[in-house]
């Protein structure tokens, strides 16, 4: 043992003599821009930067300072990459190996360089900008002393994984440049592969739809990014990820012991996992080259399955050409023969969802959140305190699903409409399922289930709110970009809030936010922003011109003229064709101004679709933005058409 | 005693040491000879431990080299690449070696300072080639070993450094009793140094002599008849090669040199001459006889 200790101190003392300055250059980065950036707040006294000072203190606490996140990340894959280079060149791997040491000594000795390398520096850093705290009285709140050791723990245990994972690939490589691509890949390639999976299956599936969410379940693959999630980074994680890295390291131990060393300047280590790496490498470039394909040829199928083909025939044959270090590869047609067969049966099954992806249901007991739309929610606000959803609602979601698989036509059918079918499950799962329905059926089966009560109250949560836990009820125009109206007076949030409670009673509230033809959509003149005590929002929800008792609310209020267009406001308008340049006008005749008024505040904000015109209108308030509306000549005042 | 038994080495379908079982005791000098690619550097990588064999072992004094820090501290190995980093000056590298090789010998490092005139405070990189090579030398002599096992070691030194570095060998193996091995294609310079030979084809051990033996085996005979016969008159004789040049047989055989000369003589010839053989000679005739067999 002390023999063993002996030969890693001096392989340890010899990497600090080598790699002293990796370890200057990573220090001098992080203490030229972290400290200094603070240091440069306070030289501006006279400016008030308390807020964004501690935003940035608060920053490189949670480790959401993009350098600190690069750094984390980036810097034990370069120092590992320098530092383990003597396995991938052919001198370099022999002068190390014919030392007297054995390769847990130099796993070790060279292990513990690299991970010194970036670790002093970020130790440093946390330190003197722990000092730098006591220049700035804003900076005290932020960090305490606990608040550094426990940044210390966490960046430690961070450098440490992704230490042992850069050198665990450097084992399985033998080459610098593979050295460097394969960690990378193993950063992103799981999540990268998630996501290009879904892409594929969304577009050989009919029916499913892509769904891919950075979620919790993720952030287990990359920790840096667990510090800043709602439920923070404990200690025990700390734990979990050095037992982690740890075992990682045993890993690039095991290989070690089994690696030849002979296999510098290989593209990989092992032999045996040339297959992989080649079958790995075809697969990867099918699952990339088949949607690009697709997209480029305007979305025909035909290009999804060439992009396929030709995807898989440059991976493999491009891994093939790195491995044999030659371009006279095409002895390996049997086993691209083999890989083509493989794919086959897997794009084959896909296609004709054979494990039935198509008409899956969940169980009604693993659904925490969920929503058949028009609209496609791609996110579910899953905080603690929301409302769980009843059995019953879930059960006639899954029965509304069923139907809807039942009457489920091909894409782009005359008539028809997409909904959109989202749940979202315990443990993170996400189930995501579009279905191409015609009018018959979403007038009558889907309108029903929006307007049953128990689905309403699902859907408005604004029904199940009472007006006392309001603290302040913000609107904002849509037409008036800019322009908010902050109301606080209790009375006048009850009385709103109560006729919005009631006109989505009176109107069938289930077909207003769900279900309505195309032209009726956007009629939203403004958004409600319910607000609580402290100031963090309950609720968001758009008003619209139909909520007549709201509207009546408002204009006795005298709020309405300020969130509509109104002659007042407007400053000119401009008629822009979007064909004719020369046909270009401004509008003075106040009548046809008023039309115009009128149509828009009917008609509510639109997003920007091409037509025939474009209505400039500038606002003679200043805090007002100009306002771009998009209008089809049949929409303009007779005054106005050619 | 550093040897290998049955060691095998492939390298995917190359076999690049087939079998190969050879035994060098202490305080000898073993020469590795082979063509360019006959397995010579790969064998020598098992020696120093760098190599992990497929078949077979690697021993020094009864233990297995592989992943035996205490074997291979007593294992020097100059390499015909620098096996230093190229940034260091000769004393870092130095300082190196004594942190790793429990027998480091800076005494011997202070003497052989006198004998390599280059200073060691130079950066190894700002030497010519002859220097960084005896750079190597100077370090791996200090390094305290049993066997020293060197990969073309005279290669690109001049021949006063040559003569110098041949000297230090021998006074190792005479004052230490240290074991040599050396790979080399300058077969005039190992055939005075080497007490044993070894030769190497297509990654086999085609032979392994002592030196002597090997010189006493192998004659080179020149005989001349009076009367020309017909026929090769020694057929009987185990010839590894023939040539007739007019009346004169050159034939190189195998066997007692007494044995042989008796057998020419019982043929009558007029010239009967018994020509000694270089270690070059030998190679290349029992390179050829392998290839032929």
């Amino acid at each position: 043992m002390t023999d063993m200790i002996k030969r890693i101190r001096a392989i340890f003392l010899n990497g600090c003599k080598q790699y002293k300055w990796l370890c200057i250059g990573w220090a001098g980065l992080l203490l030229s821009v972290l400290p200094t950036r603070m240091l440069m707040f306070r030289s501006h006294s006279s400016m008030n930067f308390g807020d964004e000072m501690i935003a940035y203190a608060e920053k490189i606490q949670n480790f959401e300072n993009s350098l600190l996140i690069v750094y984390v990340l980036l810097a034990p894959v370069i120092s590992v990459l320098i530092i383990f280079s003597h396995l991938h060149q052919k001198n370099r791997v022999d002068l190390v190996h014919q030392l007297p040491v054995t390769r847990m000594d130099l796993l070790l000795g060279r292990g513990l360089i690299a991970y010194c390398t970036v670790w002093v520096p970020l130790m440093l850093t946390g330190i003197v900008v722990y000092m730098l705290k006591g220049l700035t009285p804003e900076f005290q709140s932020v960090l305490e002393w606990k608040y550094l050791l426990q940044w210390m723990i966490h960046g430690s245990i961070f450098l440490l994984l992704h230490t042992s994972i850069t050198i665990f690939m450097g084992l399985l490589t033998g080459m610098i440049p593979t050295h460097g691509l394969f960690t990378v890949i193993a950063y992103l390639f799981p999540l990268g592969m998630y996501a290009l999976s879904l892409v594929n299956m969304s577009l050989m599936i009919q029916t499913y739809n892509y769904s891919f969410n950075f979620s919790e379940r993720f952030s287990w693959w990359m920790p840096i990014m667990r510090v800043s999630l709602r439920n923070g980074f404990p200690y025990l994680q700390d734990l979990i990820y050095l037992v982690v890295g740890l075992l990682i390291f045993l890993g690039a131990y095991l290989l070690y012991r089994i690696r030849a060393l002979e296999s510098a300047g290989n593209v990989i280590a092992f032999p045996k996992l040339n297959r992989i790496f080649k079958y790995g490498m075809g697969f990867s470039f099918m699952m990339v080259l088949g949607p690009f394909f697709y997209l480029l040829s305007n979305e025909i199928p035909t290009w999804l399955y060439i992009g396929y083909g030709l995807g898989g025939l440059f991976g493999f044959f491009l891994a093939e050409v790195l491995i044999q270090k030659s371009f006279h590869i095409w002895n390996k047609w049997k086993s691209f023969l083999v890989f083509i067969g493989l794919s086959t049966i897997l794009i084959g099954g896909m296609r004709m969802d054979l494990i039935g992806i198509q008409n899956w249901q969940p169980q009604a007991e693993s659904i925490q959140a969920l929503s058949i739309s028009s609209y496609n929610q791609y996110y579910f606000n899953m905080e603690d305190d929301t409302d769980p959803i009843s059995l019953p609602i879930k059960e006639k979601a899954l029965a509304l699903q069923v139907e809807m698989i039942a009457k489920n036509l091909p894409e782009g059918s005359p008539n028809t409409e997409m909904i959109y079918c989202n749940y979202y499950l315990n443990h993170d799962g996400h189930s995501r399922r579009v279905y191409t329905l015609d009018d018959g059926f979403l007038n009558s089966t889907y309108r029903e289930y929006l307007a049953d009560p128990e689905i309403i109250t699902q859907n408005f949560p604004i029904l199940s709110m009472h007006s006392s836990q309001i603290a302040t009820l913000r609107l904002s125009s849509n037409n008036l970009p800019g322009r908010v109206i902050t109301i606080t007076s209790p009375s006048e949030i009850r009385l709103l809030t109560e006729a919005i409670q009631s006109d989505i009673h009176e109107i069938q509230g289930g077909t207003y936010w769900n279900y309505l033809p195309d032209d009726e959509r956007n009629a939203e003149f403004a958004y409600a922003h319910f607000l609580d005590q402290d100031g963090q929002t309950l609720l968001d929800m758009p008003l619209r011109n139909q909520f007549e008792k709201t509207v009546s609310q408002l204009t006795s209020s005298e709020r309405m003229d300020r969130l509509v267009l109104t002659m007042d406001e407007i400053e000119s308008i401009h008629l822009l064709s979007t064909e004719d340049p020369k046909t270009d006008k401004v509008i003075n005749d106040p009548e046809t101004v008023q039309d115009l008024i009128t149509f828009i505040n009917n008609t509510g904000d639109r997003y920007w679709r091409p037509t025939d015109y474009e209505l400039v209108i500038y606002f003679s308030d200043r805090s007002i933005n100009t306002l771009y509306y998009s209008i089809d000549e049949n929409e303009l005042p007779r005054s106005l058409r050619y | 005693m550093i040897e290998t038994i049955h060691l095998t080495k492939k390298f995917g379908n190359l076999v690049a040491v087939n079998d190969v079982s050879i035994s060098v005791s202490k305080g000898s000098i073993y020469g590795l000879v082979g063509p360019n690619g006959s397995g010579k550097t790969t064998l020598i990588k098992h020696l120093v431990g760098i190599y992990r064999q497929d078949d077979g072992d690697v021993l020094l004094n009864g233990k297995p080299i592989y992943e035996n820090p205490e074997a291979k501290a007593k294992i020097g190995y100059l390499s015909d690449q620098p096996l230093y980093h190229l940034h260091y000056t000769t004393e870092e590298m130095a300082k190196l070696y004594a942190r790793i090789y429990p027998n480091w010998d800076y005494e011997r490092y202070h003497y052989l300072k006198r004998i390599f005139q280059f200073s060691d405070q130079k950066k190894i990189r700002t030497l010519s080639k002859g220097m960084q090579k005896q750079a190597t030398f100077w370090l791996t002599l200090c390094k305290g070993v049993e066997v020293l096992v060197l990969d073309e070691p005279i290669d690109g030194l001049d021949p006063m450094i040559r003569k110098q570095v041949r000297d230090l060998m021998i006074e190792d193996v005479t004052l230490k009793e240290t074991t040599i091995i050396i790979s080399s294609h300058n077969l005039r310079e190992l055939e005075d140094l080497c007490d044993h030979i070894a030769i190497l084809e297509d990654g086999k051990l085609i032979l392994a002599r002592e030196m002597n033996t090997l010189k006493n085996d192998l004659h080179k005979i020149q005989v001349a008849y009076q009367n020309m016969p017909i026929d090769f008159p020694l057929q009987d004789l185990d010839t590894i090669s023939v040539k007739r040049t007019g009346s004169v047989y050159t034939i190189i055989a195998r066997g007692n040199r007494r044995e042989i000369f008796e057998r020419v003589q019982a043929t009558h010839p007029v010239v009967c001459d018994f020509i000694p053989l270089s270690l070059e000679e030998i190679f290349i005739h029992e390179v050829e006889g392998a290839q032929n067999d």
